[in-house]
């Protein structure tokens, strides 16, 4: 495959947010296990509201609804932080992480619009 | 993977079994350990033999036979180049091993053209028991099994081979062309990959140019030389003066199947100078050229012969009889075959025969000119006669070609079980969409039980939804429902199957095919078996036992493996719920047994073996049950959902015994998306809740990792291997590029790897790819 160019790995690995990556190399503490007072649960659900209230790249959102999942939350639970953040964050915001929830959730809105039945 | 449900051996002989018939047949010596799972059409696997009196082409084979160590051969020109006469000359020329394929409309089928593929190897060293099981198996992923157990077979051969695919642009399936390309990244040093076609092969050529492997043969190099074609008028039997060789020489370009034609109508009698036409293999010349330079020149007879067999694939000497329906016409064809080289023998014997396809083609577009309103009705008579000799896959062929929608209907119906027991998923659907597009399935129940049953097992919930719905309402009686038993019984197989309406009534429908098969006298385990699913379903834990013992024992009769082992699996699933765990263990040891042997993958079985392992504290075992399970758990839908929550939540108890949350986590929203499709499935519902309920409990969290791949992810995985872009991967899963592209980051992110290449790599060492 050629040799590897540090740099566009590096640029590879935070574009896909390797976590064990981003920690060794960012420094930068991912886990929940950190935040004692709060269940890994409800600190998750938060990062999910954190990304799409500063309207974080579509990787992000995804990244923190894959960890969100894996942490416990429901579906449900997850597409209901977009409304709970709505009055806050503004319409724009929550609009613009829709679709980036929803791949997450492997959930292909495209399609899903494109469709002429959805059964 | 349950294809069990169609995992059915009755009275029905496969069929290619059903004839004598010297074309098709089973190659391999007794006691080889693999075997293609369909009669092989043996031809296709015979390098044609090069005749006496044609043209040597010295230079050309000695650049092929040179080759530099470039393991790619390119042979593109249009038809009548030469291409295959030039490669058969190259395979006589030393003692290299040759494996040849002659690729044809019909191996647009991956398993179909990899089995030849293999077959071929085979011949030349053995590829193994392996490539010939996945090959075999209906469920077995393409890109994921069957392409990486052939190119591991391939590029470990010891002895150098060439391996010449002909017509390959015969290949428009985009699996069997991601297929080859792979192929070509495996062939051996000292080896040949040798694709040859009218088209350019579907494989990197600019990356292979680049990197010097490839050796590229065109039309410049295969036309002939003014004495190559003196030669070739010589040979020909044609006492030309020099002049007149050249000026065809200067009209054809070379080109050798002109010259050939050119010659023929010279010597039938006619004259040069009709046509003013310069002519290279360009189609649009094509049939003008024929038609003036050979066609009006033979006796009408003859040319009737010629035109009107033309819609024949092959011919032997009866069927050209019943096509013609002309007694007699076995001595013109015993005529053609001594003088005519666009005849092409196909057996020893010198029974059967196929035109040379250019030819082929020019006779076929001059019959629908002349006579457009005979086409069906020799393709009727044609598959008239295959069906009385044995040849109904032929038949059925036929009856497409000539638009006889019934007919093909009603052999559908009659031979997608045993094709799709071959692994032939793709021939079938090739079928199945023929018939769509011309309502075709109305008035055949057993196509549409058959297109539901089969869409079920391969995990193709939407199809199988439709065709089940077509089935259900000629069950409630608004169109013609024809009197058929064996299409009632298997409709009833279908509804337990699909489990739409509930527990309670697929005990009802399983109860119903048990009784319907059991009148007929067909054996038929898959029905035992879902009755046992359904009373274990309805909480009687005792009559499910007794029914997946009477499947265990006829799917051991009927050597229905897949079955046997889903069965055994459910037993076992008894045993431990009962708590008896010494027999839970040896009846999970005989179904991961059964399969071993036949060399398939089952979640469900994966499943009952992994909590067997864990229970006797073989963490490793366990563990790899669990990866086994995620390479085959993708066929288990909605359209068959009990299978489909049962296999999950045995899975999901020991990925959370082994604390793996986000394994056990994936696995419980995948049963969630089942039961919200699929709410009445009894026990199986208090036990999802009950693993619900466990995984709430458990706070610590877990970092998603290769147990944590989705369903879609892991559909995604094998498709990583081929070199198929995300929007062309897109297409085959019927997803946007959008899609592909959030599914591949989360598996890299999931795999630790941040490129296509690496994932590919760490899948194959975590086990969840082959190769």
């Amino acid at each position: 495959m050629g040799q590897t160019v540090r740099f566009q790995e590096t640029l590879r690995r935070l574009a896909i947010i390797d976590e064990r990556f981003i920690e060794d190399q960012a420094r930068l503490g991912l886990s929940l296990a950190g935040v004692s007072a709060l269940d890994p649960k409800t600190a998750a659900l938060l990062q999910v509201a954190a990304s799409a209230a500063i309207g974080a790249s579509a990787a992000c959102l995804e990244w923190s609804t894959a960890l969100a999942l894996a942490a416990g939350a429901s579906e449900d639970e997850i597409a209901d932080v977009l409304l709970a953040i709505a009055p806050v964050a503004g319409l724009g915001r929550v609009v613009a992480a829709a679709p980036g929830l929803a791949a997450a959730l492997g959930y292909d809105i495209e399609a899903a619009l494109e469709e002429l039945d959805d059964r | 993977m349950p294809q069990q449900i169609l995992d059915w051996q009755s009275v029905q002989g496969t069929p290619g079994s059903m004839g004598d018939n010297h074309v098709r047949e089973r190659p391999g010596g007794i006691g080889r350990a693999g075997r293609p799972a369909f009669d092989l059409v043996t031809s296709k696997l015979m390098r044609p033999l090069v005749r006496p009196g044609t043209v040597r082409r010295r230079s050309l084979v000695g650049r092929l036979a040179n080759g530099d160590g470039r393991r790619i051969v390119s042979v593109v020109a249009p038809a009548g180049y030469g291409k295959t006469t030039l490669l058969s000359q190259w395979a006589e020329r030393n003692g290299q091993a040759f494996a040849w394929v002659s690729v044809d409309e019909g191996d647009n089928d991956p398993k179909v053209l990899l089995t030849y593929v293999a077959e071929a190897l085979d011949a030349v060293e053995p590829v193994g028991k392996r490539v010939f099981d996945a090959l075999a198996s209906a469920a077995s992923s393409v890109p994921g099994s069957v392409v990486p157990r052939l190119g591991h077979a391939f590029s470990s051969m010891t002895s150098p081979v060439v391996l010449v695919l002909d017509d390959v642009h015969m290949l428009h399936n985009r699996e069997c062309r991601a297929a080859l390309s792979v192929l070509a990244d495996h062939v051996p040093a000292g080896s040949r990959l040798v694709l040859s076609g009218r088209a350019e092969p579907p494989v990197r050529l600019s990356r292979m140019r680049a990197g010097g492997t490839l050796l590229e043969i065109g039309p410049s190099d295969l036309s002939l030389s003014a004495g190559e074609a003196a030669a070739l008028l010589r040979n020909a039997g044609m006492a030309l003066g020099e002049d007149v060789v050249a000026e065809l020489h200067r009209r054809t370009e070379g080109w050798p199947a002109g010259l050939y034609l050119a010659a023929l109508g010279l010597k039938q009698g006619g004259s040069l100078g009709r046509t003013a036409v310069s002519v290279s293999g360009d189609d649009r010349f094509v049939s003008d050229y024929v038609e003036s330079e050979f066609l009006a020149r033979i006796p009408q007879r003859q040319r009737a012969f010629l035109t009107r067999t033309a819609v024949l694939e092959r011919m032997c000497e009866p069927l050209c009889e019943a096509v013609l329906d002309l007694p007699g016409a076995t001595a013109t064809l015993a005529e053609l075959a001594r003088s005519n080289m666009l005849l092409v023998p196909l057996d020893r014997r010198r029974e059967w025969y196929r035109y040379h396809h250019l030819f082929r083609d020019m006779l076929l577009a001059e019959l629908h000119r002349l006579e457009p309103g005979l086409v069906p009705i020799l393709r009727r008579r044609a598959a008239d006669w295959c069906l009385h000799n044995g040849l109904p896959e032929e038949a059925l062929e036929y009856s497409i070609a000539a638009g006889d929608v019934d007919t093909a209907a009603g052999l559908l119906g009659e031979l997608w079980l045993p094709v799709y027991q071959q692994g032939r998923v793709a021939t079938i659907e090739r079928w199945l969409g023929w018939l769509d597009d011309r309502g075709g399935i109305q008035g055949h129940p057993m196509a549409a039980v058959g297109a539901a049953c089969m869409s079920a097992v391969i995990g193709r919930p939407v199809e199988a939804e439709r065709w089940a719905d077509a089935v259900d309402r000629w069950q409630r009686g608004d169109a013609a429902w024809p009197d058929d038993p064996t299409a009632e019984a298997w409709a009833a197989v279908l509804r337990a199957v699909l489990c739409r309406q509930g527990a309670e009534q697929m005990r009802a429908d399983a109860d119903e095919a048990v009784s319907r098969f059991a009148a007929q006298n067909i054996v038929a385990p898959a029905a035992a078996f879902l009755q046992g699913l359904a009373r274990v379903l309805c909480g009687d834990l005792e009559g499910g036992d007794a029914s997946f013992a009477d499947a265990v024992s006829i799917g051991e009769r009927a050597a229905a493996p897949e079955v046997l082992a889903e069965a055994l699996s459910e037993r076992s699933l008894v045993a431990m719920a009962r708590g008896q765990w010494d027999r839970a263990e040896v009846l999970a040891g005989q179904a991961g047994a059964v399969l071993r042997r036949t060399g398939t993958e089952d979640a469900l079985v994966c499943a009952v073996q992994a909590r067997a392992a864990l229970h006797r504290g073989d963490v490793p075992a366990a563990r790899q049950q669990l990866v086994s399970a995620q390479r085959a758990r993708h066929v288990l839908t909605y359209a068959q959902p009990h299978v489909a929550v049962q296999a999950r939540i045995e899975l999901a108890r020991v990925h959370l015994a082994l604390a793996d949350l986000a394994g056990a986590r994936t696995l419980l929203r995948e049963i969630d998306e089942v039961l919200r499709r699929r709410p009445g499935l009894g026990t199986l519902a208090g036990e999802a809740q009950e693993l619900r309920a466990q995984l709430a409990d458990q706070r610590s969290p877990s970092l998603p990792g290769a147990s944590a791949l989705t369903d879609a992810e892991l559909r995604l995985l094998p498709l990583l291997t081929t070199h198929l872009t995300f929007g062309e991967l897109g297409e085959e899963l019927f997803i946007s590029r959008n899609t592909v592209k959030t599914q591949a980051s989360s598996i890299y992110r999931k795999l630790g790897a941040s490129t296509r290449g690496q994932a590919v790599a760490r899948a194959r060492e975590l086990g969840l790819l082959e190769g």
